[in-house]
């Protein structure tokens, strides 16, 4: 550590001029004997190196080439407005990440930092996920572990960060990363979440592409400057710097989770605001892998939510090998036409636990005599206007099954735009049924009432019907 | 004489002798004892042979043959709890200001009660202070009634054996009658500090083990425990006065039990029922009690260190303003993976700057969840960078009742004579797991826990140490076992019993006063429950 002693001879900035502070004398003797441009000119003009009059034209010219610098400035057009939106992601939300090539090392690199026991192992674990993937026996966790281990492969500038990482963290997501790719790809991380998002921002900004996993995501919520500052790096940079950074977490609320307040908190909410993140949530195998190994491919920040209670007992069949985008939503379940027709459909918009709650309702909406074009919210950022709008023209009736608070959540965001852009294919208001601003309780008496589930569902579907709002 | 203790056991045995005049009036046949396996944390006793203590009533009046087996002991140089970091120990309470250097090599340990529970013979470091007068007052010392009669002779034997504990011995107050009577012991102790920080340990432990088989049964979601960190809460605790606050990690269970958080309190907590005093906010092991001075736990790591420095900046005002009526401090508990949070520098920076009497607890145990301290840091652990800040420090024996005890209360009295924080590191081993989300036996050897709780038990010393003293005799260890694991089960079961928390309470203390927007919500909630009474009343 170099600790460099020299002064200060101004305030801090043109905004603190220090009247109070009392340091006008001091300033001065500083100007005058510890001023490093002074204590040159008097040095090597005294020792003859140079002479006073070639310093002077060296001023001069350093002074014109400022002046010059200034007009420049000032002559120069104001950016295009349209920049904004340019600088906005490094890869345009409707990439296709399957047409990315792979950096032409990776099978060099790969055979020098792999030994061939590690290669097999690894080779053997992939192998077996994808069995179990194509038996539909995979879970959300595992998806996971198989996409990142495909893509750590498939580019060696890939790496992954987690507390607890060799122990596999929570949900195996980095299970045996750190066998095959060594302690310095696939680092255990000390307690200090904004720490380890850092160090994974300073790799991303020099031709790395890490990978974060947060454990629980409200252990996010201690990154949160860490979290802005890669969303606003690409554009803040003026485009120079890319933001490759991927960070997976498990999160949102599930009925019954008795976690408590502070491990129910909705971060995908709060991060919603933060410029230059690409944010998608994936509740099922197939999701969670296609959307992880696209995530991992794009130039930006990107960060990935899955549902906390179901990131081991979620099985599923997973589509391999494909890369999912990362700005479309997909539709579960599709009203029958008769329910449209009878205008006893609805438009049901939700993601995370909210998922399988809905799938889990659809008979007992079915039975009460509606219907449902169930979608998963996978991107929330950006959103996919246009497959809920293809829906509400059907159904012109929209519920949101929200993980987030009724303040400042997901399902506000979403009403509010859909208000904006689509009034008038709504019939009726937007339903949000969501948790309420106190905190997640624990005790299950109270926790029943505000994490809303499927039998709230239900419910919503029927006065949207009913018309009772 | 000879003091012996033998703590058999498979692979390692580690015997006592100390070397003495033969004329010594203190004694009790010592038995040979066995460290008994983890679902136990006492001792049974092994050899038939030996003739069993009297009632401590008593045998203060008589002398005793001895059956010893004489087996030569050296106070030990060096602890080695973790990874095979070895620390030299030292029989030496210093507390290492700003303006010392620090100690070269590394730190020393602090410690006064070896694992075979007798004091330390610090021939290295004789630390004999001429306490002329508190020794004239112990000898010329007419005990008043039993228990004070029972304490000093304590004390008069233990001096005799280790002169050179002598300034602990006879300074410390847990060899003192307690100005406090304690009223979860039995009467004849009620003011006996050093037989009530046992029960409370023995309590603890069997509070933590039915609260663990509870969570495996489904009874309660989730629990941790604090196996072998018992020494660093009790000890501390009982070092601090009712008006000091405290600030938590998760793992300082024992706090909130010294001070008379009830088993009731535990388990309302824990099970989320209508006497939760958290109202059945927080997931188990939340606690909090304001009437204790304890402030709740909350799942956010590291975030309570600065919290207290803002607590300790509290009482600093108070008491240049004249308001404070008693001087306190606030103590902040963590542990070494916490105090890699950014928060913890923060803390330090701000303590030290702002000169504010706050005591910083690291319990170094050795692990965070699967992180090894050897990962943790690069340093010689979390003491030495109170240097850095420009804050005391001392490092301390985490196992060591007495030394754990004598430290706190150094360190209290040092950050209130000089306005100034101080931080202790207390160093352990963390024999749980880490919670019951975590099984730490894949990412650890079993016979390295195993290994620590028959060696460095914290329980196990103090039981050693106790009867070797004839304070307490093994059957009564059993009783006392048997008396806290029937009152833990009784509070549990309570608690289970009681209807769950009122979800009326809900919308309160989000704020001060409910906005209307909470009081929509509410209402909102409310007509829905009575919509379907049948749904909503089940539960």
């Amino acid at each position: 550590m170099l600790q460099v002693h020299t002064y200060r001879f101004n305030g801090h900035s043109p905004a603190d001029p220090e009247h109070e502070r009392g340091r006008k004398d001091e300033k001065a003797w500083a100007r005058e004997n510890q001023d490093p441009i002074k204590e040159f000119e008097a040095k090597y003009t005294a020792s003859g190196v140079f002479t006073e009059d070639e310093l002077k034209a060296a001023r001069k010219e350093i002074l014109a080439d400022i002046k010059k610098a200034v007009k420049f400035a000032d002559d120069s057009q104001m950016p295009p407005e349209t920049l904004a939106k340019e600088l906005e992601y490094p890869d345009v939300p409707d990439t296709d990440y399957n047409l990315k090539q792979p950096p032409a090392f990776a099978d060099e690199v790969n055979a020098r930092t792999i030994s061939p026991d590690q290669m097999q192992n690894v080779q053997d674990h992939i192998a077996a996920l994808r069995e179990k993937a194509i038996a539909g026996e995979i879970s959300v966790g595992d998806a996971i572990n198989l996409a990142i281990h495909e893509e750590m492969l498939r580019d060696p500038t890939t790496t992954i960060h987690a507390e607890d990482l060799q122990a596999g963290s929570s949900y195996d997501i980095p299970k045996l990363t750190q066998q095959t790719y060594g302690t310095i790809r696939a680092a255990d991380e000390i307690i200090d979440e904004g720490h380890f998002i850092g160090k994974a921002l300073g790799e991303a900004m020099n031709g790395y592409r890490p990978i974060v996993e947060l454990m629980n995501t409200n252990f996010g919520i201690y990154g949160m400057a860490e979290i802005s500052s890669a969303g606003n790096t690409y554009a803040t940079t003026g485009g120079q710097f890319d933001m490759p950074m991927t960070i997976i977490g498990a999160g949102g609320t599930a009925p019954n989770q008795a976690l408590g307040a502070e491990h129910s908190q909705p971060l995908h909410a709060y991060v919603m605001g933060i410029p230059g993140l690409k944010i998608c949530t994936a509740s099922s195998p197939d999701a969670a892998y296609g959307i992880t190994k696209s995530m991992i491919r794009d130039n930006g920040p990107c960060f990935l939510f899955c549902p906390v209670k179901m990131m081991k007992e979620s099985k599923g069949e997973v589509d391999l090998d494909r890369c999912m985008p990362l700005n479309k939503a997909a539709l579960l379940h599709e009203a029958s036409q008769a329910a449209v027709d009878s205008r006893n459909a609805v438009t049901v918009l939700t993601y995370l636990h909210g998922v399988k709650e809905a799938q889990l309702s659809i008979d007992a909406i079915k039975e009460e005599g509606f219907d449902i074009d169930l979608i998963e919210l996978r991107s929330l950022k950006p959103l996919d206007m246009e497959t809920i709008e293809k829906s509400l023209v059907r159904t012109n009736k929209l519920c949101i099954l929200d993980e987030s608070t009724k303040t400042g959540g997901v399902g506000a965001s979403i009403s509010a735009r859909v208000s904006e852009e689509l009034f008038d294919l709504l019939d009726a208001p937007v339903k949000r049924l969501c948790m309420d601003d106190a905190p997640v309780p624990y005790a299950t008496t109270m926790e029943k009432a505000v994490v809303k589930r499927g039998d709230d569902l239900v419910q919503g579907v029927f006065d949207l019907c009913t018309k009772k709002w | 004489m000879f003091c012996s203790s033998m703590i058999r056991a498979p692979k390692s045995l580690i015997y006592a002798k100390s070397s003495l005049p033969i004329s010594y009036f203190v004694s009790r046949f010592m038995t040979s004892l066995v460290v008994c396996n983890r679902t136990d944390g006492f001792i049974h006793k092994n050899n038939t042979n030996s003739r069993s203590s009297r009632h401590l009533a008593s045998f203060y009046n008589e002398e005793y043959e001895e059956e010893y087996n004489t087996i030569d002991y050296e106070s030990s140089s060096t602890i080695s709890y973790v990874d095979g970091v070895e620390m030299p120990i030292t029989s030496k309470l210093r507390i290492t200001t700003p303006r010392d250097d620090i100690p070269t090599g590394v730190w020393p340990v602090f410690r006064i009660l070896d694992e075979n529970g007798c004091l330390r013979t610090n021939r290295d470091e004789p630390d004999i202070r001429t306490f002329s007068e508190l020794a004239a007052q112990e000898a010329s010392h007419v005990p008043t009634d039993k228990h004070s009669a029972w304490l000093s002779n304590l004390r008069r034997g233990l001096l005799e054996r280790h002169p050179e504990q002598q300034s602990f011995i006879l300074d410390t107050d847990l060899f003192q009658p307690s100005p406090i009577g304690y009223t979860d012991v039995p009467a004849e102790y009620s003011r006996n500090t050093l037989l009530r920080c046992h029960r409370t340990i023995i309590r603890l432990r069997e509070m933590d083990d039915i609260l663990l088989n509870a969570q495996r049964q489904g009874r309660i979601s989730f629990y941790l425990t604090c196996r072998g960190e018992e020494a660093m809460t009790i000890g501390s605790a009982s070092a601090l006065e009712s008006s000091d606050v405290l600030l938590t990690q998760y793992r300082e269970q024992g706090l909130f039990m010294w001070r008379g958080f009830t088993l009731e309190q535990f388990t309302n907590q824990c099970v989320g029922n209508d006497l939760d005093l958290g109202r059945g906010r927080q997931m188990p092991i939340h606690y909090g009690s304001r009437a204790l001075n304890i402030h709740t736990v909350s799942s956010t790591l590291g975030t309570q260190i600065p919290q207290a420095v803002g607590v300790a900046y509290k009482m600093k005002l108070d008491s240049l303003s004249g308001k404070a009526k008693q001087a306190s401090v606030s103590v902040v508990y963590f542990g070494d993976g916490a105090a890699s949070t950014g928060d913890f520098h923060s803390a330090c920076n701000f303590a030290a700057t702002l000169k504010v009497p706050v005591i910083f607890f690291c319990r170094n145990n050795g692990y965070a969840i699967s992180t090894p301290i050897r990962e943790q840091y690069a340093s010689d652990g979390i003491v030495c960078r109170g240097k850095g800040y420009g804050m005391a420090a001392i490092r301390v024996d985490g196992n060591d009742l007495f030394a754990v005890h004598e430290a706190t209360k150094a360190a209290r009295a040092y950050a209130l004579k000089n306005m100034e924080p101080v931080l202790i590191e207390a160093i352990s081993y963390r024999q749980a797991h880490h919670s019951t989300s975590d099984d730490s036996f894949s990412y650890r050897e079993k016979e390295e826990v195993e290994d620590v709780q028959r060696k460095y038990d914290p329980l196990t010393r103090l039981n050693v140490f106790l009867l070797d003293r004839g304070c307490i005799e093994d059957e009564e260890l059993s009783a006392i076992t048997k008396v806290e694991r029937s009152s833990v089960l009784a509070a549990l079961k309570k608690a289970e019993s009681r209807p769950g928390t009122k979800l009326e309470t809900m919308f309160k203390d989000v704020f001060h006063e409910m906005p209307q927007s909470l009081k929509n919500q509410e209402k909102a909630l409310l007509e829905h429950m009575k919509t379907y009474p049948d749904y909503y009343s089940k539960i």
